[in-house]
């Protein structure tokens, strides 16, 4: 069962999006700020298949965090959350990072989920 | 708007208007002591270069009349004593009449005019002046054809006083109408006795229209002779600082001073001093004819400098006239500023406002949607009214969707805000003419 990992500061975004996951087959971890999600890969033993996080967070956002996951544990499967798309700065910033990114409010049966399984599967294979 | 920006904005526009009027009016005070100084000397030179000329022409008139009464005196006896008066008389008058002294005679020991008298009633041909010419003269000067003293003793004792003088100049003497003076010169005998004098007799007031005022516009000048009696004093202020230098002690000062100057065989002498007339400070400048008499002029400081003073009026107008439109011009562009200023606080707050709502909503928005697609994906078949209801749903998250995309885009300038036409579903923003629509993720 693949593992997704999901940061998030909304409550009901963490809660929608790992019913949605589940739901699909997936175990969900979760994660309400950058400072979390670095403890829980400091002390898991299983990286996720994907980390998908919020750009907007309390404390360090987004994109820092992606980088902290690259550097410390050479973990570069992120895809970005914003709603934030529509400001030119955090643009620039997701297209420079060549990462997938989903744009808010999610819309999970026709976009998110259907790129997930497509994602993960050509990761394993 | 931002009170403190309002306040910073017009304070800012106060202080360069107060800095540009304080440069302007320092400019304004330096001009005006530059140009003071510098038309005080230009004027001061003027005075100086006037006085001079006029202490030359009162020189030159006085030895034109001792030298003709030295060479009269040298004649008498060789001719008619009457035609040698007239032949000396035409080179002082003209043919209008005018005349730059008042008559030419011998006196005898007695002090009274011999019978040879010249008063100035000829033309430069010898001859009578017209009657009616005469006539017109003599409302202006009813002495013409008389304007001799009842006694001229004190030529007489003057050259009795002291043999070895060779001319007199005497002080002013009231006669009626106006002041003369009498240039003279002595008849001697061979063995040096005293016979006469020759003498040329001007009226101080006739000397100073022939030689000075055509030089004395604007000018308030006086002249004394050696006794302090008051010749000409043009006006009021010259007749307070003659008095003044009179009683001052000055005068006999400068009579000194010119004796030892024409020992030396100058004009006469020459100086300046300050006088308070009234509260007002005035220059004085003076000239000694030899020791005879004393021409000077007088000016109020706070005259001075009129030229400089009309190109500073000027300087100063210019001056006012640019710190006005300097005004204008800043409060315009401060205006302009705070309004700039304004649209951009309110585009930034609209840009933090915009934030919040949209992070808020589009997170709000995510959980609903979720849920909608949740119970979609989940419900068996065609559920009638609650399908429809959660496709409605959809519908609505769409719009909300739509709304703050909007929102942003506003808040990023790609749109501006109309404010008609905002009905159903038409958007109450539109495309700004020259942008694209930005792109969205």
């Amino acid at each position: 069962m693949s593992l997704i990992l999901i940061v998030d500061d909304e409550p009901g975004v963490l809660q929608t999006f790992g019913d949605w996951l589940e739901s699909d087959g997936y175990e969900v971890a979760s994660a309400g700020s950058a400072e979390e999600a670095m403890a829980w890969f400091r002390q898991t033993n299983r990286f996720p298949d994907a980390a998908l996080l919020d750009i907007k967070l309390p404390g360090a956002n987004g994109f820092e965090l992606a980088d902290w996951l690259s550097k410390d544990f050479d973990f570069d499967d992120v895809i970005f959350l914003t709603a934030f798309f529509w400001e030119e700065e955090t643009r620039q910033e997701l297209v420079a990072r060549r990462r997938p990114y989903f744009e808010k409010p999610l819309k999970f049966t026709h976009e998110v989920l259907p790129f997930l399984r497509r994602y993960i599967s050509e990761n394993q294979g | 708007m931002n009170r403190q920006i309002f306040r910073d904005g017009w304070a800012f526009f106060l202080l360069v208007t107060l800095l540009a009027a304080m440069v302007l009016a320092g400019s304004y005070l330096w001009l005006r002591v530059d140009l003071k100084n510098e038309a005080l000397r230009e004027h001061r030179r003027q005075v100086d270069n006037q006085l001079n000329l006029w202490q030359e022409q009162l020189y030159d008139a006085k030895w034109d009349s001792v030298a003709d009464t030295s060479d009269d005196v040298r004649h008498l006896g060789s001719y008619d004593e009457a035609r040698l008066m007239a032949d000396t008389l035409v080179w002082y008058v003209y043919p209008d009449g005018h005349a730059i002294i008042e008559g030419t005679a011998v006196i005898d020991l007695d002090g009274r005019v011999r019978p040879s008298k010249q008063a100035a009633v000829i033309n430069d041909a010898r001859e009578p002046l017209a009657p009616a010419l005469l006539a017109r003269l003599k409302k202006e000067k009813p002495w013409l054809d008389d304007p001799w003293l009842a006694s001229y003793q004190f030529v007489i004792k003057a050259f009795q006083d002291d043999p070895e003088r060779e001319a007199l100049v005497s002080p002013f003497i009231q006669a009626p109408g106006r002041l003369v003076f009498v240039i003279a010169a002595p008849w001697r005998d061979q063995s040096g006795a005293l016979k006469g004098a020759v003498i040329q007799q001007q009226a101080i007031g006739q000397l100073f229209n022939d030689v000075i005022k055509p030089g004395t516009h604007g000018v308030s000048l006086w002249i004394m002779d050696a006794k302090g009696t008051l010749g000409v004093a043009t006006d009021q202020t010259a007749r307070e600082s003659a008095s003044i230098f009179l009683a001052s002690g000055a005068l006999p000062q400068a009579m000194a001073k010119g004796l030892k100057a024409a020992r030396e065989g100058k004009f006469g002498a020459g100086g300046s001093l300050v006088q308070g007339l009234g509260l007002k400070t005035a220059h004085l400048y003076w000239r000694t004819m030899e020791d005879s008499f004393i021409v000077a002029v007088v000016e109020n400081t706070a005259g001075l400098g009129a030229q400089g003073q009309r190109t500073l009026n000027r300087f100063g107008a210019i001056a006012l006239i640019s710190l006005v439109l300097l005004a204008a011009a800043g409060g315009a562009y401060t205006l302009l500023y705070l309004r700039r200023e304004n649209r951009m606080l309110e585009k930034a707050a609209l840009r933090r406002y915009t934030g919040t709502v949209s992070h808020r909503v589009r997170n709000s928005l995510s959980v609903i949607r979720g849920v909608n697609e949740m119970f979609q994906h989940k419900l068996p078949g065609d559920q009638g009214p609650l399908s429809t209801g959660l496709v409605n749903a959809e519908t609505a998250i769409e719009d909300i969707e739509d709304t703050v995309r909007e929102l942003e885009r506003l808040s990023q300038g790609q749109v501006d805000l109309v404010y008609d036409g905002q009905v159903g579903k038409a958007s109450m923003y539109r495309l700004h003419p020259d942008k694209k629509q930005g792109g969205q993720g």
